[in-house]
């Protein structure tokens, strides 16, 4: 007997999902990098001498 | 240093020795399904529980070097004795604990951190809540032989479980000893994190990394370094959810009764926490374990009466002397107790500015998200890249903001950890309703650090293309940068602690009105000293003093005098100098020669004088 072929939508959330996945963590991973490390006052500074030479 | 340094550690050893000997009976009255690990977590951090509970009581009556002593040497003893009759269980429980090499690493990281910033004095103004009040009492307590409120500051009426461990640590290993104890709570703080982790499904490498998460979140590391309480009150509320949710028989509940109430013992915050406790324990018994409401709601109120004997002690003692269990009491029970020592505005201004930071007064800094729904629904995103909306209390790391919902989808189907993540969202809920200060929330987030690492677990297997790898440097961002706030905010303890220059010089920028403080220490003719500015930090102060006017306002001589009236009293009020300052808050408050008063000592914006 053959197995139950899944339903179309089933199968659409389970290709979905892990994308939804990796791409929550890439945002909060980017979100981090613009906030907390470009944003910070100490790569600003770092931005502004090199600006100013 | 050396000194003060053998001390602090003596000192923590004996606590750490006495709080499992207070604790050792409850290692076989824990829930039967309880492993060894689990049983010695809670029952070592019970133990310290009670030993606060113990000395706030014997304190009531006398808190001298004395009756110190021999309540820790009668706790050394006891943990003597269990050691001698269960040391084989004891040894092995510990060897029970196999922590893996990174998150071995990382905690190892924090805790030397600690030790090492823990030989530093702890030093700050006004505005550093461990100068204010949480070591205040206790100096004063051991000064005075008793344990009372201070009254020119009422925070020191707060349940003191940890502030009564102070008291201890600094009759036995001076002034240092308390800061330097924060690793013994932080340790006990840990294994409770990891034995919930480990009930909530995570094996023992994950229960792991969960610490080794909670371990290097700024927020939580800075609610249990520098004396303040948050860390050990957050350890028995989780201690309680993890006896509760797995409670079964009426001892189980009692055990959940007793966290519960040393968790409202050691903070004002475990009144709210206690219903919710309860509510979820309900919850879980009706729906998981098919005991019925009546059965349930039975054993609920036999913890929540166990809780309040408990605590009893701390909010009866402030009854009978303050006029209300709760000092200073919200502006609604004023319509029902009649308290001493405040006024209604001064209540107003301090509950103001503990629900709102409102610059209500010049005290108050700092500023509350809000209470609208925009606002709640940030609160992940604010807690992980906003932290200075928190009185800069350092952020939470990435981990619970990116794994943590994941988590959520894994745990869908497990009663207990569903439970754990209610009991979260409850306390969160009321926390942004009524305190939003950071550090009164880090119960939450070692539950979200656990969750975070079952997500991390979820999406590796769910997504294993590229996840892993994304979880990965998700971890790695959130350790690496908990370590580097954590390690930058202590490098001038360290920094105090191998240099006595800097240490010098740091006391001297750092303490205010330094120089009149070490003449009145110095001074042998100095008995006692009248505080005139509400602004001075008394805890500096190493003679007896009388300071009328408190921080908040707190008026502490009777009458209720005003300056005038208190400078005729002097003699009355037996004190032997003035200290009067310019502070910025207040100008000078004596004039230029005031009669009865001889100036003996002055400095930039302060002067001293002997009373004729």
């Amino acid at each position: 007997m053959k197995p139950a072929r899944p339903h179309p939508s089933s199968r659409f959330a389970d290709w979905l999902w892990p994308w939804v996945i990796d791409l929550w963590m890439a945002a909060v991973l980017v979100m981090f990098l613009v906030i907390r490390v470009l944003g910070s006052n100490t790569t600003r500074h770092a931005l502004h001498v090199l600006m100013s030479h | 240093m050396l000194t003060n340094g053998l001390g602090a550690i003596f000192s923590t050893i004996i606590v750490a020795a006495a709080a499992w000997g207070m604790g050792g009976w409850l290692w076989r009255r824990l829930p039967s399904a309880f492993s060894r690990f689990d049983r010695f977590a809670c029952a070592w951090l019970g133990g310290l529980g009670l030993l606060g509970t113990a000395l706030f009581l014997i304190g009531q009556f006398a808190f001298t070097r004395t009756t110190i002593f021999l309540t820790l040497g009668a706790a050394v003893g006891a943990a003597i004795g269990l050691l001698a009759r269960q040391g084989r269980t004891f040894s092995l429980s510990i060897r029970e604990v196999k922590i893996p090499a990174l998150p071995a690493i990382v905690v190892a990281t924090v805790l030397l951190v600690t030790i090492l910033g823990g030989f530093s004095e702890i030093v700050g103004d006004w505005g550093n809540d461990a100068i204010a009040y949480h070591l205040l009492g206790p100096k004063v307590w051991l000064r005075n032989g008793m344990v009372r409120p201070v009254l020119d500051d009422f925070r020191t009426a707060f349940p003191a479980t940890s502030e009564v461990v102070y008291g201890s640590l600094m009759a036995l290993g001076g002034k240092c000893a308390p800061g330097f104890s924060a690793v013994l709570t932080l340790t006990m703080f840990f294994l409770v994190i990891g034995s919930l982790a480990a009930r909530s499904g995570l094996d023992n490498r994950g229960a792991w990394w969960a610490v080794a998460l909670v371990a290097t979140m700024p927020a939580a590391y800075f609610a249990g370094s520098s004396c303040f309480v948050d860390v050990l009150y957050a350890s028995f509320v989780l201690a309680a959810a993890r006896v509760g949710l797995d409670a079964q028989t009426i001892r189980d509940h009692i055990l959940f009764g007793l966290f519960c109430g040393l968790a409202m013992a050691t903070k004002y915050t475990g009144l709210l926490a206690l219903p919710l406790l309860a509510f979820c324990v309900v919850l879980r018994m009706v729906n998981s374990q098919h005991v019925s409401w009546g059965s349930a709601l039975q054993k609920a109120g036999i913890a929540i009466a166990v809780a309040a004997a408990v605590a009893a002690p701390f909010y009866v003692r402030n009854w009978i002397l303050l006029g209300c269990p709760i000092y200073p009491p919200p502006v609604a029970l004023l319509r029902f107790f009649h308290v001493k020592y405040v006024t209604r505005e001064v209540i107003a201004g301090f509950q103001s500015n503990v629900l709102h930071h409102v610059q209500s007064n010049v005290f108050l800094q700092g500023s509350s998200l809000g209470r609208v729904i925009a606002a709640c629904l940030l609160l992940p995103f604010n807690l992980t890249y906003h932290t200075s909306n928190f009185n800069g209390a350092g952020g939470i790391g990435l981990a619970p903001l990116a794994l943590g919902p994941f988590g959520l989808v894994a745990v869908r189907r497990d009663s207990f950890t569903r439970a754990l993540a209610l009991l979260a969202l409850l306390l969160t809920t009321f926390w942004f309703v009524t305190a939003q200060e950071s550090r009164y929330l880090v119960h939450v987030y070692a539950i979200a650090a656990i969750l975070a690492v079952i997500g991390w677990r979820y999406a590796a297997s769910v997504a294993p293309r590229f996840s892993p790898l994304l979880a990965a440097a998700v971890i790695a961002c959130s350790l690496l940068y908990g370590l580097f706030v954590i390690e930058s905010s202590r490098l001038d303890d360290i920094h105090a602690v191998f240099s006595k220059p800097f240490a010098q010089q740091r006391r001297q920028e750092q303490i205010p009105f330094f120089e009149s403080f070490e003449y009145v220490n110095r001074d042998a003719s100095v008995r006692s000293v009248l505080i005139l500015d509400p602004s001075v930090p008394p805890y500096y102060c190493d003679k007896s003093y009388v300071k009328p006017f408190g921080q908040w306002g707190e008026r502490t001589l009777p009458d209720e005098p005003d300056l005038g009236s208190v400078l005729a009293r002097l003699h009355e009020l037996r004190v032997s100098h003035v200290l009067d300052v310019n502070s910025g808050f207040l100008p000078f408050q004596l004039p230029e020669r005031p009669r009865g008063l001889r100036l003996v000592f002055e400095r930039t914006n302060q002067r001293v004088y002997k009373v004729d």
